[in-house]
């Protein structure tokens, strides 16, 4: 206990510690209010319909609602997306016995019909296991309340990723400082100072991450209800958006507690695995280098492996997908293993568990055996300078910080991971911007009465669609093919209603004109670019905190050595 | 009677270098001084000793009253304190928490840490410093709080490489006294290249050269191996190391 104490302490001193958890929750912050006041949709707008919803049965709210939605061409007083999204998540939990009659009726017509009745193959064994796997949620009761507010605190990756840079903080600081600093001959050569003081640190580490991970999520709770509000938390979890196909018996405020545990040991497990790696490298460079090697890697498992592939089993038991709560739980999902279908939560927990404690065991065991642990900055020499070549103080300032401090490894390792990060996440919107650029131009150039033609057609042939749709859904025929097909072609609409929005603010300006405005984004100042780009900044800021202590300690190991050599003439132990 | 005994120790670092060959040697309660100049292999011998360096395989035996150390373990690692030559601290820490970190390292438990820390400090001449900020102490004070988290826990076997490196006559004085009153009961082993530190407190000199066990003994049998000139364990030094 002591020893854990006194890790935290030797942790928390540091004042580029302090700077970092202080800068991740400012930037965090700032992050949840830009996410939710960015797109159309701002939380007033929300706020406004739910005031007006509130006393209704959930029956009269999705009446309302799509009411208001049939005569939106004429007044604009509410926001047609809060409108239309709302009407959406309504109907799904009016409709949510229809939801799991329908998960009954798929299976059943998939293992009778016999083209897809194929039953060595996994898409058969899973959807025999899945009508079963909801048979404790069949009595539960969604009700409709406000999900915004809790999927803007739990749903997004920049909490995770800045997360991530206190657990690498901590674990450079817990795991390799004291080999830094030259400490390690003491404490090896103390009774406990092996594997039980590795296993103490791995412990400082865990409560570290619990508390950042509370902090930073009650942070964003808070956020949340100020700005839009969380709804009733004892209302059961399907109530989320989302969430309707979760197949756990838990109030939404259970789920939260839940998601936290989760949370926490997903990060942890990512802190064991680093913590290895930490033990395990003598330098710098290898230390980076292999972590950013193997996230990376699970990164790139994760995003390209299809999840149902037979190689699922790499996407989901990936230190990556741990982060990603929301995904495991929202909905009853089996892995594909080697055609047999596994439950994804059970194997998620237990993977975790297996990698938290193989690394814990396999750190607290190497570290016991291994000698001779001090820890090299890799040392390119400063011979490279030789030639009486005179370069500016700004040259050597980066040569020193980025060359020698090996900043330029953190510094490229975070832009791979920043590039990566708005890859998968504009990939997102992308079959959006698609049909809106489809629409763009294909009405190109002057707003003329054949463009207000179309767009009139176009709507009305949406909206048809849309009331089609409802109409099959609410007759509990949500697998009916013509369902399927109406979907199809509503897909475009998407694409569809940002034009028209464009179109109605410019229809009135003379010569106005409509052309592809590199995505409809850029058009209407939606979520995206822009704070992806906030993230990258954010990541290299954090940088800087990361390489700046590695520069003062390597100023300190270079004197240092400089006064070894010159004292006792050797080299000291690497 | 605690006995270390050292047995045919061999240590390379890389192929060519050959630091420690083939040696021996027999430790009893009293206090030993490793001489020898730089490179000569005294840290490596302590190294291997404190169990912070595996010696070459085959590389010989460690033997801890009878036992391998490399078998004891934390049982044998319980009765050392060792003091690396590396002399660094955590510059944020006051001495007091460094010193009740180390003792839990030491697996001792509060109460006696609490009242065994400020006696120690009293013996180092910290007790004034000892809630400061490391980073703050001179050179001596920072290795007078070295040997104290050496001490503490009262071991068997403490191991000080080059206590006095770096320090001021007042200071190596101090720290000189300070050793010789450690007490008899155990095996203290201090290295060394400066002979005044242990000529006056020593039980028995080590000369070691080039990895080699080169002479030991008694001061006053070394001397008389004087060849010429006066007499003195420093003259003795010349002849074996010249006079660089
Ligand atoms: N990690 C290492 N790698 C290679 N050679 C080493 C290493 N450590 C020490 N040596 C070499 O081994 C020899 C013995 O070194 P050692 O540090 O034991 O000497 P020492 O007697 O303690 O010297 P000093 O008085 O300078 O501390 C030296 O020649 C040194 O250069
Ligand atoms: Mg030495």
């Amino acid at each position: 206990m002591r020893i854990i104490v006194t890790e935290l302490k030797k942790l928390f001193s540091s004042k580029i510690f302090i700077l970092i958890i202080f800068s991740v929750f400012v930037l965090n912050g700032y992050l949840m209010f830009r996410t939710a006041n960015s797109g159309d949709a701002k939380p007033e707008q929300y706020k406004e319909v739910y005031t007006v919803l509130d006393e209704m049965s959930d029956y009269d709210k999705l009446q309302w609602l799509d009411e208001r939605l049939t005569e939106f061409e004429g007044q604009h007083s509410y926001n047609w997306i809060v409108l239309s999204e709302l009407r959406n998540e309504c109907a799904n939990i009016v409709g949510y016995s229809d939801y799991l009659d329908s998960i009954d009726a798929q299976a059943k017509s998939m293992t009778s019909v016999s083209i897809f009745a194929k039953p060595n193959t996994f898409n058969y064994r899973s959807i025999v296991k899945t009508p079963p796997a909801y048979d404790n949620v069949r009595d539960v009761k969604p009700i409709f309340d406000i999900s915004k507010g809790i999927n803007l605190a739990i749903d997004n990756s920049f909490t995770d990723i800045l997360c991530g840079f206190i657990v690498l903080y901590a674990v450079l600081s817990l795991m390799i400082s004291d080999r830094e600093q030259g400490m390690s001959g003491l404490l090896f050569s103390l009774k406990r100072g092996r594997g039980y003081l590795l296993i103490s640190k791995l412990l400082a580490l865990a409560i570290t991450i619990f508390s950042a991970v509370i902090l930073i999520y009650s942070e964003n709770l808070l956020i949340s209800s100020g700005i839009i509000g969380l709804g009733d938390l004892s209302r059961p979890i399907q109530s989320l958006d989302g969430f309707i196909g979760c197949n756990l018996k838990i109030s939404v405020m259970q789920y939260l507690m839940l998601y936290i545990l989760f949370k926490f040991i997903a990060i942890f497990s990512i802190g064991t695995v680093l913590s290895l790696i930490a033990v395990n490298t003598k330098n710098t460079v290898s230390f980076y280098g292999i972590s950013a090697i193997i996230l990376i890697a699970e990164g790139v498992f994760y995003a390209v492996i299809h999840p149902l592939s037979i190689y699922s089993i790499f996407r989901y038991v990936n230190i990556i997908a741990f982060t990603k709560t929301n995904e495991i739980f929202c909905n009853f999902k089996n892995i594909n293993f080697f055609e047999y279908p596994i439950p994804l939560i059970p194997t998620s927990t237990g993977a975790m568990a297996v990698i938290m404690l193989g690394s814990t065991a396999l750190s607290a065991y190497l570290y016991a055996k291994k000698r001779n642990l001090e820890f090299k900055k890799i040392g390119f020499k400063f011979k490279t300078f030789s030639g009486n070549k005179v370069h500016s103080k700004l040259y050597y300032t980066l040569y020193k910080s980025l060359i020698l401090q090996k900043g330029i490894i953190v510094i490229a390792v975070f832009v791979a991971v920043a590039g990566f990060m708005k890859e998968t996440f504009i990939k997102k919107y992308d079959y959006v911007d698609a049909y809106y650029q489809y629409y763009t131009e294909l009405l190109e150039g002057d707003i003329t009465s054949e463009t207000d033609d179309f767009i009139a057609a176009e709507a009305q042939r949406f909206d048809e669609l849309n009331a089609r749709a409802i109409e099959l859904m609410e007759s509990s025929d949500i697998y009916s093919t013509e369902l399927h097909e109406i979907q199809k072609q509503l897909a475009p609409s998407s694409g569809f209603y940002f034009l028209k929005e464009r179109y109605e603010q410019i229809k009135d300006i003379p010569n106005a004109q409509i052309f592809y405005d590199t995505g409809y984004k850029r058009a209407f100042g939606a979520v995206g670019y822009d704070d992806d780009m906030k993230y990258a900044l954010a990541a290299m800021l954090l940088c800087n905190f990361l390489i700046s202590p590695l520069i003062a300690n390597d100023n300190k190991y270079r004197m240092k050595s400089v006064i070894n050599s010159t004292a006792s003439g050797n080299k000291s132990y690497t | 009677m605690n006995r270390l005994e050292l047995q045919k120790i061999n240590k390379h670092y890389g192929k060519k270098k050959h630091a420690l060959c083939d040696f021996s040697f027999e430790f009893t309660n009293g206090i030993y001084g490793l001489l020898g100049p730089n490179g000569a292999g005294k840290s490596t011998l302590m190294n291997i000793i404190s169990d912070n360096l595996l010696p070459d395989k085959d590389g010989g035996k460690i033997l801890w009253n009878g036992e391998e150390t490399r078998i004891l373990k934390e049982k044998f690692r319980s009765r050392l304190g060792f003091m690396p030559q590396q002399q660094n601290l955590y510059e944020s820490m006051t001495a007091h928490t460094f010193l009740n970190y180390i003792a839990a390292l030491k697996c001792i438990d509060r109460k006696t840490a609490e009242q065994e820390i400020p006696k120690l400090f009293e013996r180092v001449e910290l007790s004034e410093s000892m809630d400061k900020k490391m980073g703050g102490f001179s050179g001596g004070m920072k290795q007078r709080v070295l040997i104290a988290s050496a001490l503490l826990g009262n071991p068997n076997l403490i191991i000080l490489d080059e206590p006095t490196a770096g320090l001021d006559p007042k200071q190596r004085v101090i720290i000189r006294n300070m050793v010789s009153d450690l007490g008899k009961d155990k095996i203290i082993i201090i290295s060394t290249h400066i002979v005044s530190d242990i000529e006056t407190i020593a039980k028995e000199i080590l000369f070691i050269k080039e990895g080699n066990l080169i002479d030991s003994g008694t001061i006053s049998a070394l001397v008389k191996k004087v060849e010429n000139g006066e007499k003195s364990l420093e003259s003795l030094y010349m002849q074996y190391y010249g006079e660089v």
